[in-house]
C-alpha cells in the first residue's frame, strides 16, 4: 500500500518552555517553571502517558542520590569522582549534590512514602541512598507536574530538533496514537529523555529479551535528536554496566547495602576482601565489584552471590515484599520457586552495556544551567553528561537549575519563523517507513542485527566488555552499513513506526559511541571501558574530556578534547 | 512470556467511547484494543513487566507471567492499586498464593491543586490505612 505524507494531518503549537520527555527530570523541570512564574507557558511531550513512562515507570525502592546525615554535598562530590576515576565535571557534581536533598523533600510533600525511625530520620542505605516505597512515585510525580496546568501532550514521540543556524527553535513529533505530525516551536527547549537501553544484546533472549534493567522504551532519542542538530556529547565512552540480580536484571542495592549482604563465590569466600584487596575490598569502586565477579567466574569459582542466608525468615520475607517497588517480576520470581531470599541467596551477573548519563556520564556537554553548545537548547537527567550517579534525585536538581536559567532569560528569547522546506523534509523522514518498498526490513531484525554487531565488535558481555581497535573498525564498518540499510525499515502501523524511529535513533547513538570508545587510548573504567591494547590507566595524557560532534550531511564524528577543570572546592574547604 | 490478558475477565473498560486504563498506562504502547473491544498486548517479547498495566486494571485481568526461558514453572502475579497502597497476589504452579501489600502514596501538599478525578493511577478508592509493611527500613 502506498502511502503518502499529504494525509497526515499537522498540529502546530506554540510555547515559551518545551520540555521533552516526562520523566524525573522533565517533570521537575516543569514543577519548578511554574513556580517562579505563573505567566510562563509549558508544554511536555511524552512518548508514553506521563502517569507511568520512562525509568520509573514500575517505581524504585530507594533514592540513590542523597547527603545522609554525617555526609555533606563534599563529601559525596569526594566519592564520586573517586568512583568514576577522577574524570568528572566537578562543577554540575557538586550543583547536584547541593540540592539532591531538597528534592526528595519535594517528593515527600507531594505524598512519596519514606519510612522513618523513631528519631524521625530516615533510613540511611548505604552513605548516599535512602529506602522510599515508590511503587507509586511516577503518577504522584505526575500529579505534582498536572497542578501546574502546563500541557502534557502524551504519546507523542519526538523525531528532531527543529534548528536554524546554530539555534534551536523547538522539535518535531508524531502521535503515536493519533498519527499526527507535531511542529512544536519554543523559545527555549529541554530535552529529558533519558539514556539509552538496547544497543547491545541483551542477557536474556527470545521471550525474555526486554527483561533487561533500564528501561527498553528509553532509546536514546534524546542523545540521537542532539547528535543529528550537532550538539557537542560528551564520554559516551564511559558505558554503564551494572551488577544485577541474574535473570530478572534487578537492581542489587536492595540487597548489598539494604540487608549488607556480601558478595560470595560458589564456594562460600568473600572474593573482595580475600582476593581482590588491591582494587579496594569492600571500598572498591561499582565497576571494580563486578570485575571481580567476572574474574571469579573466568576462574571458575562462579556463580557468584549476593549472601542473603543470614537473614531472619521475616527479614527476607519483607525483602522479597520490598522488590514489588521497582521489579515486581523478582518477587513473583522467588514466589514461583515457592522460595525467598534467605534459602535462595540471588546470583549476580553484569548486564550488557547501557549510555546513560545518569549512572556513568555519557550525554550533552553542559554549562552549570544544564545549558547544551546549541542556543536555546537544554539537557537534564540521564541524557545529560559529565556528572554520574545523579539517579532519580539528580535529574529532577538538573531539570530544576535548567528551568530556573530558562525563566531568567526568557524575556530576551523568541520564536522564529521556520522554513517549510524543513518540515516538509522531515514529515518525509518520519513518515516514510510506512511506505512499503520491494526490500524491506523490520526494525526487530534491524535491532537484533545492531545489537550482535555491538556485542561482538563493541565490547558486549559475549567478549567479557573488551575493546580493542580492531574489533571498532569492524563495528564502524558494519553500523555504517546498517544505517545505509535503515532506509529500508518499514512499519504497518504506528508503533511498528515508532520502532523504526527507535532503531534509527538508536543507530545514531551507536556510531558516535564506536568513535569515542576508539578515541580514548587507555583504559579508565574497567568494564565500563576496557582496552584490551591500552590496559592501563594513563593520567598523563588522558585526565581529559573526549566530546564530539556530528556531522549531519557527511555523517562524520567529530572528535573535540575538553580540559578536566577540579572546582577546587576540596582543597579550600 | 510478560503478561496474559483474560479476554474473559476483559470488558473493555467502555471502548472506543473512552481511553481504556491499560492502554493508557504502558509504557512501551503494547496493549491495543481489539475489533471484539477487548484488550491484547502486540508482542509479549517486548514487555518490561513493569506491572503498570496489571495494577490498573479494573477487572484485574491482567497477569504478570515470567517465561519459561527464566523460570521454568509457572506462576502469575496480579495486582489492584488504591489510592494508599497497592495489593499484589503471586501464585505458584499448585495454586499456592501469597499476598503482599505495599504503601503507596500519602496526603499530597498539593491536594487542593489537583482534581480528585486525576487520580489516574488509582483503579478506586481504598478507605483503610496499610499497616504491613510500614516497618520496612527495620532491618533492611
Ligand atoms: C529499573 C530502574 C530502577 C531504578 N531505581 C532507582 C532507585 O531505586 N533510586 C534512584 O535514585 N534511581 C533509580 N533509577 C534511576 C532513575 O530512575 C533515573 O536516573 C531517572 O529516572 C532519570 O530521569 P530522566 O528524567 O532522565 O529519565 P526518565 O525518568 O526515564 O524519563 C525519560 C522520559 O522521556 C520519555 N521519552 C523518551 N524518548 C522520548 C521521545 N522520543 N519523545 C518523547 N518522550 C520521550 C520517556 O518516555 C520518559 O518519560 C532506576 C532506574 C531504573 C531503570
Ligand atoms: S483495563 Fe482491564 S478490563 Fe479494562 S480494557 Fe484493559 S484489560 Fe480490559
Ligand atoms: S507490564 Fe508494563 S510493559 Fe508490560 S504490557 Fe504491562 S504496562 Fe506494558
Amino acid at each position: 500500500m502506498s502511502f503518502s505524507t499529504d494525509k497526515i494531518k499537522i498540529e502546530r503549537i506554540k510555547t515559551d518552555f518545551l520540555i521533552i520527555g516526562a520523566g524525573a527530570a522533565g517533570c521537575f523541570a516543569a514543577y519548578e517553571a511554574r513556580k517562579l512564574n505563573p505567566d510562563i507557558d509549558i508544554v511536555i511531550l511524552e512518548k508514553a502517558h506521563i502517569d507511568r513512562s520512562g525509568c520509573l515507570a514500575a517505581g524504585i525502592n530507594a533514592i540513590n542520590a542523597y547527603i545522609n546525615a554525617g555526609q555533606s554535598p563534599e563529601s559525596f562530590l569526594e566519592y564520586v569522582k573517586k568512583d568514576s576515576m577522577d574524570l568528572i565535571r566537578e562543577d554540575l557534581v557538586y550543583s547536584i549534590a547541593k540540592e539532591v536533598n531538597h528534592a526528595v523533600d519535594l517528593l515527600e510533600e507531594w505524598g512519596l512514602p519514606i519510612p522513618k525511625d523513631e528519631n524521625g530520620e530516615r533510613y540511611a542505605r548505604g552513605r548516599g541512598s535512602i529506602i522510599v516505597q515508590g511503587e507509586r512515585i511516577k503518577p504522584i510525580i505526575a500529579q505534582a507536574v498536572k497542578s501546574t496546568k502546563a500541557k502534557v501532550l502524551n504519546r507523542v514521540v519526538v523525531t528532531n530538533l527543529i534548528k536554524k543556524g546554530n539555534k534551536i527553535l523547538g522539535a518535531y513529533g508524531f502521535g503515536v496514537r493519533d498519527g499526527k505530525f507535531y511542529i512544536v516551536e519554543a523559545k527555549a527547549t529541554l530535552v529529558a529523555t533519558g539514556g539509552a537501553g538496547g544497543i547491545y544484546k541483551p542477557n536474556n533472549e527470545g521471550n525474555a529479551r526486554h527483561k533487561i534493567w533500564y528501561s527498553p522504551f528509553n532509546t536514546g532519542a534524546g542523545y540521537a535528536i542532539g547528535i543529528r542538530a550537532g550538539a557537542e556529547m560528551t564520554t559516551f565512552e564511559m558505558r554503564y554496566v551494572s551488577m544485577r540480580i541474574k535473570d530478572l536484571m534487578a537492581p542489587t542495592g536492595a540487597v548489598a547495602q539494604g540487608v549488607k549482604a556480601q558478595q560470595v563465590n560458589a564456594l562460600g569466600e568473600r572474593y573482595l576482601e580475600d582476593r581482590y584487596g588491591d582494587l579496594g575490598g569492600r571500598q572498591m569502586p561499582t565497576s571494580a565489584r563486578l570485575l571481580a565477579t567476572l574474574q571469579e567466574n573466568a576462574e571458575g569459582r562462579g556463580p557468584c552471590y549476593l549472601d542473603t542466608t543470614h537473614l531472619t525468615k521475616e527479614q527476607a520475607e519483607r525483602l522479597k515484599a520490598y522488590y514489588l517497588h521497582m521489579t515486581p517480576g523478582l518477587t513473583l520470581y522467588w514466589s514461583v520457586k515457592s522460595t525467598s531470599p534467605k534459602n535462595d541467596p540471588p546470583e549476580i551477573v553484569g548486564t550488557e552495556p547501557y549510555i546513560v548519563g545518569g549512572h556513568a556520564q555519557a550525554g550533552y556537554w553542559i554549562d552549570i544551567n544544564r545549558k547544551a553548545t546549541l542556543e536555546n537548547l537544554y539537557a537534564a537527567g540521564d541524557v545529560a553528561g559529565g556528572a554520574p550517579k545523579k539517579y532519580v534525585s539528580g535529574s529532577g536538581v538538573e531539570g530544576m537549575i535548567a528551568a530556573r536559567d530558562i525563566n531568567s532569560k526568557l524575556g530576551s528569547l523568541n520564536h522564529e519563523e521556520i522554513n517549510d522546506h524543513e518540515i516538509k523534509e522531515e514529515m518525509h523522514r518520519v513518515f516514510n517507513h510506512m511506505n512499503k518498498e520491494s526490500i524491506s526490513i523490520l526494525p526487530d531484525e534491524l535491532e537484533l542485527r545492531m545489537q550482535k554487531i555491538m556485542d561482538d565488535y563493541a565490547g558486549g558481555i559475549s567478549s567479557g566488555y573488551v575493546l580493542n581497535e580492531q574489533k571498532l573498525s569492524k563495528a564502524r564498518k558494519y553500523i555504517k552499513h546498517l544505517k545505509e540499510d535503515s532506509k529500508y525499515l518499514y512499519g504497518n502501523n504506528l508503533h511498528e513506526l515508532m520502532k523504526c524511529h527507535e532503531v534509527i535513533d538508536r543507530l545514531d547513538v551507536a556510531t558516535v559511541l564506536i568513535e569515542h570508545l576508539s578515541y580514548r587510548k587507555e583504559t579508565r573504567w574497567p568494564i565500563y571501558q576496557s582496552r584490551g591494547d591500552y590496559p592501563n590507566r594513563d593520567d598523563k595524557n588522558w585526565l581529559k574530556f573526549v566530546n564530539s560532534v556530528y556531522d549531519n550531511k557527511s555523517g562524520e564524528v567529530k572528535i573535540v578534547e575538553r580540559e578536566c577543570k577540579p572546582v577546587s572546592l576540596l582543597a579550600t574547604k | 512470556m510478560g503478561i496474559l490478558i483474560d479476554q474473559n475477565s476483559c470488558n473493555g473498560c467502555g471502548f472506543p467511547e473512552s481511553e481504556t486504563p491499560c492502554n493508557m498506562a504502558c509504557p512501551g504502547d503494547l496493549i491495543f484494543m481489539q475489533s471484539n473491544g477487548k484488550a491484547e498486548i502486540c508482542c509479549n517479547a517486548d514487555c518490561w513487566d513493569c506491572c503498570a498495566c496489571i495494577k490498573i486494571c479494573p477487572q484485574q485481568a491482567i497477569e504478570l507471567q515470567l517465561p519459561f526461558e527464566i523460570t521454568g514453572k509457572e506462576g502469575s502475579l496480579k495486582a489492584r492499586a488504591y489510592r494508599e497502597k497497592t495489593v499484589w497476589t503471586a501464585r505458584d504452579a499448585n495454586g499456592n498464593e501469597e499476598i503482599f501489600e505495599t504503601p503507596a502514596r500519602n496526603e499530597s501538599s498539593l491536594k487542593n491543586l489537583i482534581n480528585p478525578e486525576e487520580f489516574s493511577d488509582v483503579v478506586d478508592s481504598y478507605k483503610g490505612i496499610s499497616k504491613s509493611f510500614t516497618d520496612l527500613g527495620q532491618g533492611i
